[in-house]
């Protein structure tokens, strides 16, 4: 009996591995290039979000249908990576690259575009710019940025994206209700007027009191900024300081405009508490907290007004200018330019092109600025389209906010070494929030660790 | 009388202390389990609204039912993937790893002590160097996009799991062996017959790591696999997530991340004799 089952148990183990590898080897058939039709297929890799999947989704369909008028031969497929992580992506694209397998173009965030050019690992796009720029589509300054090297581009805008303020009006309605001698105004939408730091720590800390005075289970947060060294710059532009390097490319991070800020974050992180810690945002991201109505104002991108309008139904959401540290300055806005690429080691890199030109068609960005994904088009012909349907949605009247936003960028500085230094920088980032270390000290980490970056020394 | 009643007193309050820590130490455990599956049935604008109440009755099921719906039922697929990819990964190590042990521990050959020192040196070699190197490999042979490099490399090569095992198979008594040898059994009749029974604890310990590992490998199952028809239990969660900056359905995220923990749970269970034998024995001579 004993015999039996053994040997039972081993046919059942032997069974199980020739099945899995019969259906391994199955699965590694080479996959066809060609459809029916004869046209070649081009696969596009894009991020996971199941909320902004739609939108890339219908770019990618209406960009067939150019490619069908146009009697191109080719088509494009989605490949959705099953990350949400852009650094996950990127080794996803980066193992696809070498091993010539998955999608050939694809897009990623602008941070990861100077360490791709830097490892050769784009396809050369400057006669596709050359050709969306002289067809009168395209303006040649959307072109330029972490892109370009040496006069050659190896990445398209998809669009735009920029830091905004957004506020709970209803929160505030009910706070000022509740404090009709402390009441608190609606942060200024005015990007040339914005509202201070000093103003915005007022606020944030008279609203965290009183939901704090009603129960733990009521207790609800001001305010909710980034303090990343993306972000920085912004600040300190706010601030009357520079975008981290000065015109003649010196770091300037250890400068009384960056200490400022930071001084600033303190007040709220540690002093106040009227930001949610480390620990809060690691229950429930801040993003999330702000949509469920636990967080008063929020420092964020344009990215979440797909959110905002989907999850927000119980409240009233207002959009304000990034907050100054006084009205003298003008307010910055950090905006981020994500771009498709081309794999430098696609089998079909002229069909790659050809699907690429098609995504920045009319009708391609149209189809994704009609979902509110992919943030501000930079096509202009685009655009007046992109803000028409946020005017369709409970954003409305913050359509102009949102414009205002565009005027005063503060690009990020990427470089081949900045992701480095954004990560040594976030590890020391608790040690300061826990108030193991003063604003000063982590500002002047902040400021060594990229000169250390700059020299190549991380 | 009075020194006994003065140690059973003692003794009481030793026990209530370890019993209270042994409890903290439990909850603590158990906390994030309790957290992942309250928050799979709890209404997911509860979860948005930062509510951290450990106790709640506004349940509803909209979660799970968002998982099984996703992806047109994507859920069973993944699950039979995960689990292709996991068994024949833990059948075969156990297979691959035993033998090799088995040399290393009782067949005397010249060389074995640099090479087994050289075998386990290479646990020093972190597996995010190796993975790009190794893809490329996998990538030349035309093994991306399917189970293999996913299977074959764990089977062929455990080196921890020779580790563990061989310092079983070296409290094996030699003189058993050699009474089998005079009963007429070969290398391999020592290893089946003896060798693999006295060893079973420490098969399922390795067995169970082996097989959790293979079930978590969310690293190695994005890199190698891309078609839809090969997800994976932990793509498909990864899959569930609503967008890079919000995890606005964390309820359909924690209803995947319980229903996927279900198989280990099982398995655990099953074999949680053997296994807490096998670990209270690992490295004992």
């Amino acid at each position: 009996m004993k015999k039996t089952l053994n040997k039972l148990l081993a046919t059942c183990l032997a069974a199980t591995m020739s099945v899995g590898i019969m259906s391994g080897l199955a699965a590694c058939t080479p996959k066809e290039k060609v459809d029916a039709e004869g046209n070649v297929i081009v696969t596009m890799s894009i991020m996971n979000s199941t909320n902004e999947n739609p939108g890339w989704l219908a770019m990618i369909d209406a960009a067939n249908g150019v490619l069908e008028r146009d009697g191109a031969k080719v088509r494009i497929e989605p490949e959705i990576i099953k990350t949400d992580d852009w650094d996950q992506y990127y080794t996803k694209i980066t193992s696809n690259i070498l091993g010539n397998i998955g999608g050939t173009i694809g897009r990623i965030a602008e941070s990861h575009i100077p360490m791709m050019v830097d490892k050769r690992q784009l396809a050369d796009l400057t006669d596709v710019r050359n050709e969306l720029v002289e067809t009168g589509d395209y303006d040649a300054s959307a072109f330029g940025g972490v892109a370009e090297s040496d006069g050659r581009f190896y990445g398209l805008p998809s669009g735009t994206q920029h830091m905004v303020m957004y506020y709970n009006k209803t929160i505030f309605d009910e706070y000022n209700a509740a404090n009709p001698d402390a009441a608190v105004s609606y942060p200024s939408s005015d990007w040339e007027n914005a509202s201070t730091f000093a103003e915005i720590q007022d606020t944030a800390k008279k609203i965290t009191d009183y939901y704090s005075s009603l129960g733990s289970d009521k207790k609800k947060f001001g305010l909710s900024a980034g303090p990343f060294l993306a972000y920085a710059g912004m600040y300190a532009k706010n601030s009357g300081g520079e975008n981290i390097f000065d015109d003649a490319g010196e770091c300037v991070i250890s400068s009384q405009p960056f200490y400022d800020v930071y001084d600033w974050f303190t007040q709220m992180l540690v002093t106040d508490k009227s930001m949610p810690s480390t620990s809060d945002t690691q229950t429930l991201d801040a993003a999330a907290r702000f949509l469920g109505g636990n967080i008063a104002m929020i420092i964020d991108g344009v990215w979440q007004m797909h959110d905002i309008c989907k999850y927000t139904n119980n409240y009233e959401i207002g959009i304000a200018a990034i907050p100054v540290s006084d009205t003298q300055y003008p307010s910055y806005s950090t905006t981020f330019t994500d771009r498709f690429w081309a794999s430098r080691n696609s089998r079909h890199p002229e069909e790659d092109k050809i699907a690429l030109k098609a995504l920045m068609s009319k009708e391609a960005i149209l189809a994704l600025g009609e979902k509110q994904i992919g943030g501000i088009p930079v096509r202009p012909d685009c655009v007046d389209n992109y803000f028409k349907s946020i005017r369709e949605t409970k954003l409305a009247d913050s359509v102009d906010v949102v414009k205002g936003g565009i005027v005063n960028k503060a690009n990020v500085p990427y470089s081949t070494y900045y992701n480095i230094v954004d990560q040594q920088i976030n590890q020391k980032m608790s040690l300061w929030i826990n108030g193991n270390m003063t604003a000063k000290e982590f500002v002047d980490f902040m400021d060594e660790t990229m000169k250390k970056g700059m020299q190549g020394r991380l | 009388m009075r020194k006994l009643r003065r140690a059973t007193k003692r003794k009481i309050i030793e026990t209530v202390i370890i019993s209270v820590i042994v409890m903290i130490a439990a909850l603590l455990c158990i906390f994030p389990f309790y957290w992942m599956i309250l928050n799979s049935i709890k209404n997911p604008d509860l979860i948005n609204q930062g509510s951290a109440a450990i106790f709640t009755t506004d349940l509803t099921w909209d979660s799970y039912k968002a998982v099984f719906e996703y992806g047109d039922g994507l859920l069973w697929r993944a699950y039979l993937n995960s689990f292709i990819i996991a068994a024949i990964q833990t059948v075969g190590t156990l297979f691959t790893s035993s033998l090799a042990a088995f040399a290393f521990a009782k067949i005397r050959f010249k060389g074995s002590k640099p090479i087994f020192g050289l075998f386990i040196s290479t646990l020093m070699i972190p597996g995010q160097v190796t993975m790009l190197p190794l893809f490329m490999m996998f990538a030349k042979i035309g093994w991306t996009n399917s189970f293999l490099p996913l299977i074959v490399p764990g089977v062929m090569i455990n080196t921890y799991g020779v580790f563990m095992l061989r310092s079983f198979i070296v409290s094996i008594p030699s003189g058993l062996l050699e009474a089998a040898e005079i009963d007429g059994c070969g290398w391999f009749g020592k290893y089946f017959k003896i060798v693999l029974r006295l060893i079973k604890p420490a098969l399922v310990t390795l067995g169970l790591f082996t097989f959790i590992g293979s079930w978590n490998n969310y690293m190695g199952h994005l890199i190698y696999l891309s078609d839809e028809s090969l997800t994976t239990i932990p793509l498909l969660i990864a899959g569930l997530k609503e967008t890079h900056m919000t995890g606005a359905n964390w309820g359909r995220i924690m209803a995947a991340s319980t229903l996927s923990i279900v198989p280990i749970a099982i398995v655990y269970l099953a074999c949680q004799k053997y296994f807490v034998q096998g670990i209270a024995t690992t490295g004992m001579k």
